[in-house]
Order: C-alpha cells, then sequence, then structure tokens
C-alpha cells in the first residue's frame, strides 16, 4: 500500500472512531437525564405508594431488592439519588431482618427441643442476616446524612416540608435499628454507637404530638440502651405509657414497636406483653393511610417478639389472629360443661 | 419364671427406663447476665451461643439480663439465679483466684490474656475455680482499659498524673489504690457516671474500653487536646460463676473449655472493631523508657496490693509468670515481689 493510500486508510479510520465517540457520548446526557427522571418518579409516585402497601414483604424484599441495583446504578450518570436510595435501603434492611427473625425463631424452637448441631446452625445464620441488615440499615443512613446532615449534630435540619420530617423520622428510627442489627450480629459490621444518641438528641426536631409519639419514643429508646442517658427522675416506661396512648389515639404502632424492643432489651416482659397487647388492641389499618406501610413494619417487629414468648413456651410462634394473647392464656371464654355428662 | 422374679425384672426395667430418660433431658437454670446494655449487648448475644452449648452438658440455661451488675450478683449470692455473668472485677468477691485476672497491667497483650484463660480453663486449676459454694466455668477476654484524658501531657508520665481528679469506679479498688499511689484524686463514679463527670469536666481523667469510646461518647471530653494512653490499665474480663452443688458433675471443665475455645474469637472480633474506631490523632504513645517507668509504677503498686491480700496469690503469680515470659526484660522479674522471680 503507497503512502497516500496509506494515509486515506488511517484517515478513515481516524474519521470512524471519532464518529463512534460521538455518537456514545450523546447516549450519556440520556442516561442523566433518565436517571434524574426515574429519580423523581420514584420520589414523587413509587414511595408514596409503597409507604401506602399494607404488603410489607412486597414492599420489602419485593420492591426493595427489585429495584435497588438499578436505581443505585444511576449514581455513576448523575448526583447520587440520596432521598430514594435511602427509602430502598432501609425497606432492604427490613427484608434481611424478616430472614434474620426466621433463622431466631429457628434457633429458639431447637434450643427447646435440645437440638444443639440445628440450634448452632440457626444461630449462625440469624447473625449472618443481622449483618446484611445493619449494612444495608447503614447505608440508609449514610444517604439520610447526605439530605439532612448528621442527626444529632449542630442544629435541626430544614423540616418544613412533611414528607421531609417523616422521612427524618423514618431515619432516626433507621438509624436505632441499624445500631441494633450490628449488636445482634456479633458486631460484624462496627457500627459506630454513638448514633444512637445521636438519634436520641436529634428526635427534639420533630414535633411528638404531630408524629405520633415516636420522637419521645426514640429518646425513651437510647435511654433503654445506653447507660447514663436516662434523665433525672425519668424513666423509659412513662415515656412509653404515654406513646402508647398516642399510638391509640392515631393507630400508628411504631411508638410500640420501639416500646416493645427497649421492653425485651431490659427483660421486662411485663412492658413487652403491654406494648404488645395496646397494638393488638389497634384493630384493622387505623394508621393515616399514606403511612400504612410504616405502621404493618411495626406490627411486624411487635409480632416477632411475640413469637419469641410463645416459641420460648410452647415451641411455636404465635397463633394465627392471636397477637395479643400470651402463652397460657385462652382465645375464649371456654364454656361450662359440668353436670352435662 | 416365678412371679416374684418377674416382678422385680420389670421393676429394674422400668427404673432404667426412667434413669435413661432422666439422663437424656437437660436440667433447667437461670443464668442471669450483666451487660451494659441489655438483651441485644454484645455479652448477651455471647451468652446465647453458650447456652446452645451448655445442653450438650446436661443444662438448659434460661437467660435473663441484667443492666446492673450489683443487683446480677446480689440476685446470685441470693440464689435467686442459678448462674450468673458479670465482670472479673466483681467476681474477685466471689471467686478470688478468677476474679483476681483483672488486676491491672498484669497481663500486658491479648496474647498473655488468651495464655491466662487457657491455663484457667485446663482440668487441673478445677479446684482453684471453686470457691465455697461457688464455681466460675467460663471466662472472656473483654478488652483493654484505657486511660482517657482531658489534656495529652497528663499522660506522658505517670508522675503528672499528680493533682489529676479521676473518676474511679466506686467498688474498684484496686484503682482507687493506682489513683492514690500516684498522688491522683480519686471521685467516686458509676458506669452510669462516669462518662457525663469525663465530658462535661467534673474530672480529668477517666478510665474505660475501647467501646465508650464511640458509645458513651468520650471523643467529646477529649476534644482538641485530650489523648489515650496507648498503655494496657488491664484487661478487663466477663465471667460465668454457678452455684456448682446445682449443676451435673464435670459441668465447670467442660464449660471453660469450650468458652475459652470458642467464645475468643468473637470477643476479639467486637474488641477490634471497637479499638478500630478510635483515631490516631487521640493515641499518646510512651518510649520504651516510659513504657518501663509505668511498668514500675503498676508493679508496685500491685506488691501493695499482694501484701494486703486484695488478690488471689495464685493468680497473681501465675500472671507475673505470663508476663514475664512475654517479656523476660521486665524489671520486676528478677525481683521477689509478687510470689517471687519470675524469668522467663
Amino acid at each position: 500500500m503507497g503512502f497516500v493510500q496509506r494515509c486515506a486508510v488511517a484517515g478513515r479510520s481516524i474519521l470512524m472512531v471519532a464518529a463512534a465517540g460521538l455518537a456514545l457520548s450523546a447516549c450519556a446526557p440520556m442516561y442523566s437525564a433518565t436517571g434524574v427522571l426515574l429519580s423523581g418518579y420514584a420520589k414523587d409516585n413509587v414511595v408514596p405508594y409503597v409507604q401506602a402497601s399494607k404488603d410489607t414483604d412486597l414492599a420489602t424484599c419485593g420492591t426493595a431488592l427489585g429495584q435497588s441495583q438499578l436505581l443505585g446504578s444511576f449514581s455513576r450518570v448523575m448526583d447520587d439519588p440520596d432521598y430514594l436510595m435511602f427509602y430502598n435501603s432501609l425497606l432492604a434492611g427490613y427484608c434481611a431482618d424478616g430472614y434474620a427473625a426466621e433463622a431466631n425463631l429457628r434457633y429458639l424452637r431447637a434450643s427447646q427441643s435440645g437440638n444443639v448441631e440445628e440450634a448452632t446452625d440457626a444461630r449462625i445464620a440469624e447473625k449472618r442476616w443481622h449483618a446484611v441488615a445493619a449494612r444495608r440499615r447503614y447505608t440508609a443512613y449514610r444517604h439520610l446524612v447526605e439530605t439532612y446532615g448528621r442527626p444529632g449534630v449542630g442544629g435541626c435540619p430544614d423540616l418544613d416540608d412533611e414528607s421531609d420530617q417523616s422521612t427524618y423520622l423514618i431515619g432516626l428510627v433507621t438509624v436505632l435499628q441499624a445500631v441494633q442489627s450490628d449488636l445482634l450480629s456479633g458486631s460484624q459490621v462496627g457500627i459506630p454507637r454513638d448514633l444512637a444518641v445521636n438519634a436520641g438528641r436529634a428526635a427534639k426536631c420533630l414535633d411528638n404530638d404531630r408524629w405520633w409519639g415516636v420522637p419521645d419514643a426514640v429518646q425513651a429508646t437510647v435511654w433503654s440502651f445506653v447507660p447514663g442517658t436516662t434523665p433525672e427522675g425519668k424513666t423509659p416506661w412513662q415515656v412509653f405509657h404515654k406513646s402508647a396512648a398516642q399510638a391509640k389515639a392515631s393507630g400508628m404502632r411504631l411508638a410500640l414497636a420501639l416500646y416493645g424492643i427497649a421492653a425485651e432489651n431490659q427483660g421486662r416482659t411485663d412492658e413487652l406483653q403491654r406494648a404488645i397487647a395496646a397494638a393488638a388492641a389497634i384493630r384493622g389499618d387505623q394508621a393515616p393511610s399514606e403511612y400504612v406501610l410504616v405502621d404493618r413494619l411495626a406490627v411486624a417487629q411487635l409480632r416477632h417478639l411475640s413469637d419469641k414468648l410463645w416459641t420460648e413456651a410452647e415451641g411455636h410462634r404465635t397463633p394465627i389472629d392471636g397477637l395479643g394473647q400470651f402463652p397460657g392464656e385462652s382465645s375464649s371464654p371456654k364454656p361450662d360443661t359440668k353436670g352435662l355428662l | 419364671m416365678t412371679r416374684k422374679y418377674r416382678l422385680i425384672t420389670g421393676l429394674a426395667f422400668a427404673l432404667l427406663a426412667l434413669s435413661q430418660s432422666a439422663a437424656a433431658k437437660p436440667v433447667q437454670r437461670s443464668l442471669c447476665v450483666f451487660d451494659i446494655i441489655g438483651a441485644n449487648g454484645d455479652v448477651y448475644q455471647m451468652m446465647k451461643d453458650y447456652a446452645v452449648a451448655a445442653q450438650n452438658w446436661g443444662v438448659d440455661f434460661q437467660l435473663r439480663p441484667y443492666t446492673d451488675e450489683a443487683t446480677a450478683k446480689a440476685d446470685f449470692q441470693a440464689g435467686k439465679c442459678d448462674a450468673a455473668a458479670i465482670t472479673g472485677i466483681r467476681n474477685r468477691e466471689i471467686v478470688k483466684f478468677a476474679g483476681s485476672l483483672d488486676m491491672m497491667a498484669a497481663t500486658p497483650d491479648y496474647q498473655a490474656e488468651h495464655t491466662a484463660i487457657l491455663a484457667m480453663s485446663q482440668p487441673k486449676a478445677a479446684k482453684y475455680m471453686r470457691d465455697g459454694p461457688y464455681e466460675t466455668v467460663g471466662v472472656i477476654n473483654m478488652g483493654k482499659v484505657y486511660l482517657f484524658a482531658h489534656s495529652r501531657k497528663h499522660l506522658d508520665s505517670w508522675k503528672e498524673l499528680a493533682g489529676q481528679k479521676v473518676a474511679t469506679i466506686s467498688y474498684d479498688d484496686q484503682a482507687r489504690t493506682m489513683v492514690q499511689h500516684v498522688g491522683g484524686a480519686a471521685v467516686p463514679a458509676s458506669i452510669s457516671s462516669f462518662a457525663t463527670m469525663f465530658n462535661n469536666g467534673s474530672v480529668d481523667l477517666c478510665y474505660a474500653p475501647a467501646y465508650a469510646y464511640s458509645a458513651l461518647e468520650l471523643y467529646k471530653g477529649l476534644g482538641d487536646n485530650g489523648g489515650i494512653l496507648d498503655y494496657n490499665l488491664g484487661i478487663l474480663s466477663a465471667q460465668v460463676d454457678i452455684h456448682w452443688k446445682r449443676f451435673p458433675d464435670g459441668f465447670g471443665v467442660k464449660s471453660r473449655q469450650w468458652v475459652a475455645n470458642n467464645l475468643w474469637d468473637d470477643a476479639m472480633r467486637v474488641i477490634h472493631k471497637s479499638e478500630a474506631k478510635i483515631p490516631d490523632k487521640y493515641w499518646v504513645n510512651l518510649s520504651d523508657e516510659k513504657a518501663a517507668s509505668y511498668n514500675r509504677m503498676f508493679a508496685d503498686v500491685r506488691q501493695q496490693l499482694w501484701k494486703e491480700g486484695v488478690y488471689s496469690h495464685k493468680m497473681q503469680f501465675m500472671l507475673k509468670k505470663i508476663r514475664c515470659r512475654e517479656k523476660p526484660g521486665n524489671a520486676d522479674c528478677t525481683k521477689d515481689t509478687e510470689g517471687g522471680p519470675a524469668g522467663g
């Protein structure tokens, strides 16, 4: 091939490469625009839709796991969709927590029946899932921080918008759950323990009466976990009893879930039963419709605490429609059969 | 076969069946667990795993969380708990040999601590692990205790501690002795109050495991000028005690060996995660000469406590032997203190 011909071939190759590059680079703004569109759609429609959902499994293991990788990948072409990924991560955390709960019940059943190998295996499985839940919840916390700053450090963030307030509230609960999950995993993740105390401080940024007694319940939960944080002359139970009354009035049982967690942590079976009974007394879905999922997830948490009581006593979980009953109690009065035979 | 013979044979079989059934079913016993957090805490999680294993040795433990150690100890000694998990420091009042493991500055590192726990768990140590009606059946490493100071310059030499106020846990007589020895002022505190006292400036120094840096926000008390002495004041342990007559024969040895072989790694993971959280800027590293000065000071304090009979002499000398095997160059290894010379 002569010099001129070689130059022509090289020139055509260069042109082809440049054209391909131009075509591909034209896609980049499309990816970014698609990400913004999807992110905006998810925030305006998916999040409210899911929050109003009654199917906890679909919302947590379904929605969160299904859309997490797709939506998360847009962080490669645009600013991280923190608001959206916060919700995704916390729902994914609930999914892992659900698996940990099942392993926990398996461990309890195996322990009851003296099956040491099965109980040992179940404990390992439980701790693994708690570690997964802890990582996902910590990821949710990091997205919360990107949006609102570090909870409890410095002043309160700008929370004029109701959706910001509800997100912040759910975020504080998620922080407590992250620390708890890490503890239950055997500290595999290493989540900083001061996040819990900070969450308790940040709860003061929210109106306790507006948000169903949950901000005060967050603080009381911290008191029951961290030594030296309970104010003089107060007990967590005083706060939780008041939160229980607010739950009854609003139909939102999130404060009762925190009450149950705190009671179990302190070994107060009496208070735990009180929390569960209070939740069971709220029939059906009485929480505000746009937050039904939050209520349902709280009930799922309380049901697991009830399942543990039942499994330890009877070897099986709470009977169907039995939330609020405890081992040894009858669901309905037994008819009098004296003198019939 | 005569009727009488059939009756005896039948009775013998019935008794055999009953005894086999009784042997197969573990006995139920209560285990009261002190964990500063509660049922979600690190110690409690380890005790859940311990309880599973204990079924192999004929015991089905029912766990109860306690966040107040004094109550856990009192309930145990009152017989309300068949077993209890408490700190080594508290256990010195119950099983003196085992509880003396948490002696100040006696084990220089985790390797030495591991050696000590393994030694305590071997069958020939069994006679030392009982004290009256009680027996220690498990020892778990809970991490080094460090000295936190508002001003790092006070850590450079132990002589700088003179005149400083130190938050001192009320029942911790060894710490009180040390503070007084260096000329400091021991300010009574509890596990619930010491962090607040340090953070609000009521005291100049406090001592705590690495866990407290984040969980109790000790970084607030450290501020910009504070420091954490990178010197092991002592290693905390959690110890499981039982009323040994309530437990099957041989339970203690099996339990101690299982705990020593199975919970060490879990405990170290928790400890390493906590220690890794502390930023490098806070660590106050000592030169060899200054570390040797601290060693001499602690050796003097331990010798004083030896004379007062605060610790089990058996444990004190055992720890000296372990220490001197690891660091034979320590000055106290050739001295006739804490039971005698213990070179290499």
